[in-house]
């Protein structure tokens, strides 16, 4: 999943990336309204997080815009103004939620966790495909007999496709939503990372959860979706 | 606490109770005099009534053969009572040497009527003297004496005196032609008087105390009612909202002397309301610049905490302490702010050179600069203004600092100090800047953060704020404009009327 953050302090952009990060997500992060804009417009996020005063492009607008752009991608506002005027001219601008400063971590984690289930119409908190479920609050992916333990690159992969369960996405769109744009990606990094999945499903005694759909790229739980 | 309606209820039934009095008092006093008068009248009238019934009988033709020099006999020629009862006074006609003529039974043996001293009136021969005299029993009565030469009667041949005697009927009478002095005096009870004069009093006190009650009740009512409005303006001030859009409604009933007060009061009010709401203006931009740095630190150390690592841990401390330091840097503006507006309330008048102040804080403000940016300082040597120096030290302090930090990487800040005219001015430019002119004095809002480069958190945005504080303390006319070339101009000079060194 992959995260854009768009805040002029630079400390907690920076703090709430390697939050986001440690977290399992993919971010990247911008200081100033207008480049915020430029990089959700060519880049599909899982989701946004938007501060409201910001230089050259303020929130509201950058927002407005983008939903002009009918980009749909969910949007965390994060911002200091409290007052219930600034909330409802947040959401009504487009936001999916509104969060102010100062805030709790896990309340953030909270509220992105399920801005993006509920932007990949997951209804709970499980998903289940397969033999495999997929915790969303414990980040924990488990089988009957245990918990699969996989690196983050790999646990990104498989949260993306349970997420997106029944749909198929190119190496390009992985990519595109498992890896930040200031991380080095090699070519093929997208089929080494499903091969590793795949061998850890395997290892768990799980069967071939991800299918290859030549040509068009990868998918899972086609029919068997939670 | 003292009260409107007590206070004049107060002065005006003193007012009236004085006015009574005195009125009443003068009411009485012509009164009394009148009553007196009317008693003399009567007395005078009296004895002069009693006076001519004292006559010198005709003498004898064989007397007067015998020496020439005999006086005839005194009689008083009265037939009626002469009881107090019937004449209303008591009567006494003596002569002067003591013999009396006539005395009614009741004239008590210690009145003794006045031949000497003051007289009331002389006329002919006859000396009206009057007087207040009281017994030792207490009896006080007032006399009318009249000391005359008594009519003589004259024998129809006889030698007319002077021809002064008219004819009454058969007999010739000469007015005062006896050579006998005689004292007739009349007597008036003063009690009468008296009483009536306590009636009188008592009336005129009776009239005075009702219309002192009348007044009071009639006083206290109008009082009243004249004060509603007071009331209504009051009940009106109740009404009003604090936070409300208005002031007070428009009063129908306001009296046009209560109008006056109810513009004061809702002038007041706007003003207040205006304070008020740049407070609350100011204290949302201050809870607002916290919650970020605030918002940093949770998130810092919640992602120290949650995943920590040594890396992390050592960050964090770090960007914690560097987060103590700007909110311990927000805490002194924002208490520049609050505490400039008195403390230089009360300051001396020594002239401070402007250029050599700007010469001995330039140092401190340019140790951080890394930016390469211009710096020119010329203007005159005797320019000075009369302020307190510190004042002026934190003013050109923010400024520069201000200046400093806001110009771009290569850029310029000159200062300029001049003495003109109007006295001495100091002048401030940098740039380039990216300020549009509208927005130039919204930098001396507290916390604005205009363009791209008044958005990092490394400043509070509070310098210009204090400079316009500290301004308006010490009387100095601020101007901010964008000239040519994108410069950035704050000018200050002694506001007009205010004296310059």
């Amino acid at each position: 999943m992959r995260i854009l953050i768009v805040e002029d302090s630079s400390r907690l952009r920076e703090s709430l990336a390697d939050g986001l990060r440690a977290a399992g997500y993919a971010t990247d992060a911008t200081g100033d309204g207008r480049s915020g804009l430029a990089n959700a417009r060519v880049i599909d996020y899982d989701l946004m997080v938007l501060d409201l005063m910001l230089p050259e492009l303020d929130g509201l607008t950058l927002l407005k815009q983008l939903r002009g752009f009918r980009r749909s991608v969910p949007v965390l506002i994060l911002s200091a103004k409290d007052r219930v005027e600034d909330r409802v001219e947040g959401l009504r601008a487009g936001a999916d939620d509104y969060l102010v400063k100062p805030f709790d971590l896990s309340e953030l984690l909270a509220r992105v966790e399920a801005l993006t289930r509920r932007a990949k119409g997951v209804v709970s908190g499980i998903v289940r495909i397969g033999d495999v479920v997929f915790d969303l609050a414990a980040k924990r992916f488990m089988t009957e007999t245990g918990e699969i333990a996989l690196p983050p690159r790999d646990f990104a992969l498989l949260e993306f496709l349970f997420l997106n369960a029944g749909k198929t996405f190119s190496r390009a769109e992985i990519e595109e939503h498992i890896y930040a744009a200031d991380r080095q990606v090699w070519s093929n990094a997208v089929d080494s990372a499903v091969a590793s999945v795949r061998r850890k499903l395997a290892d768990a005694g799980v069967g071939n959860l991800i299918e290859t759909r030549r040509g068009l790229g990868y998918c899972v739980g086609a029919k068997a979706r939670a | 606490m003292r009260s409107i309606r007590t206070s004049l209820l107060r002065q005006i039934i003193i007012g009236v109770a004085v006015v009574l009095l005195a009125s009443g008092a003068a009411t009485f006093l012509m009164a009394q005099a009148r009553l007196r008068a009317q008693l003399d009248a009567s007395l005078i009238s009296k004895v002069q009534t009693f006076a001519t019934l004292v006559i010198e009988e005709p003498i004898h033709p064989e007397q007067s053969a015998e020496g020439g020099t005999a006086h005839g006999e005194l009689v008083f020629d009265f037939k009626g009572s002469i009881r107090e009862a019937d004449l209303g006074a008591l009567l006494r006609i003596a002569t002067l040497d003591g013999d009396i003529l006539a005395q009614t039974p009741e004239w008590p043996s210690s009145l003794v009527a006045p031949v000497s001293g003051p007289r009331e009136s002389a006329f002919k021969g006859q000396w009206i003297r009057m007087a207040t005299a009281q017994l030792p029993d207490g009896g006080m009565f007032r006399i009318a004496a009249m000391t005359f030469h008594a009519n003589r009667e004259m024998e129809p041949s006889s030698e007319r005196i002077g021809g002064l005697a008219p004819e009454f009927g058969d007999e010739a009478m000469m007015v005062g032609g006896s050579r006998h002095l005689v004292v007739a005096a009349v007597a008036g009870r003063l009690d009468e008087t008296t009483r009536s004069e306590a009636a009188l009093l008592a009336a005129i006190g009776t009239g005075a105390a009702i219309a002192a009650i009348g007044t009071a009740v009639v006083v206290t009512v109008g009082v009243g009612r004249g004060l509603h409005p007071l009331s209504a303006l009051s009940a009106a001030l109740d009404g009003v909202d604090p936070a409300g859009p208005t002031a007070i409604a428009p009063c129908n009933s306001c009296v046009r002397e209560l109008q006056p007060i109810e513009a004061a009061i809702n002038g007041l009010i706007v003003r207040a309301r205006e304070a008020l709401e740049r407070e609350r203006r100011f204290t949302d931009a201050a809870a607002h610049e916290l919650r970020t740095p605030l918002a940093e630190l949770r998130t810092i150390t919640d992602v120290a905490r949650r995943w920590p690592s040594e890396q992390r841990r050592a960050a964090a401390v770090d960007q914690a302490s560097a987060i103590g330091r700007e909110l311990e840097e927000l805490l002194a503006s924002l208490l520049a702010i609050s505490r400039g507006q008195r403390d230089w309330s009360e300051y001396t008048r020594d002239p401070v050179l402007l250029i050599e102040l700007v010469r001995e804080i330039l140092p401190a403000c340019v140790a951080h600069q890394t930016k390469g940016v211009g710096l020119d300082i010329a203007g005159s040597e005797s320019a000075a203004w009369a302020l307190p120096r510190s004042g002026i030290a934190a003013v050109f302090r923010n400024l520069i600092k201000n200046a400093l930090e806001y110009t771009p990487r290569d850029g310029v800040v000159r200062i300029a100090v001049m003495s003109t005219a109007a006295g001495a001015a100091f002048r401030i430019e940098n740039g380039p800047v990216s300020i549009s002119p509208e927005h130039v004095e919204r930098l001396f809002e507290p916390f604005w953060r205009g363009d791209a480069s008044r958005t990092d958190r490394q400043h509070c945005g509070l310098g210009l704020a204090i400079v316009d504080s500290m301004c308006e303390v010490l009387a100095l006319d601020r101007r901010a404009s964008i000239e040519t070339g994108r410069m950035l101009r704050i000018e200050l000079s002694l506001r007009h009327g205010v004296q310059s060194s």
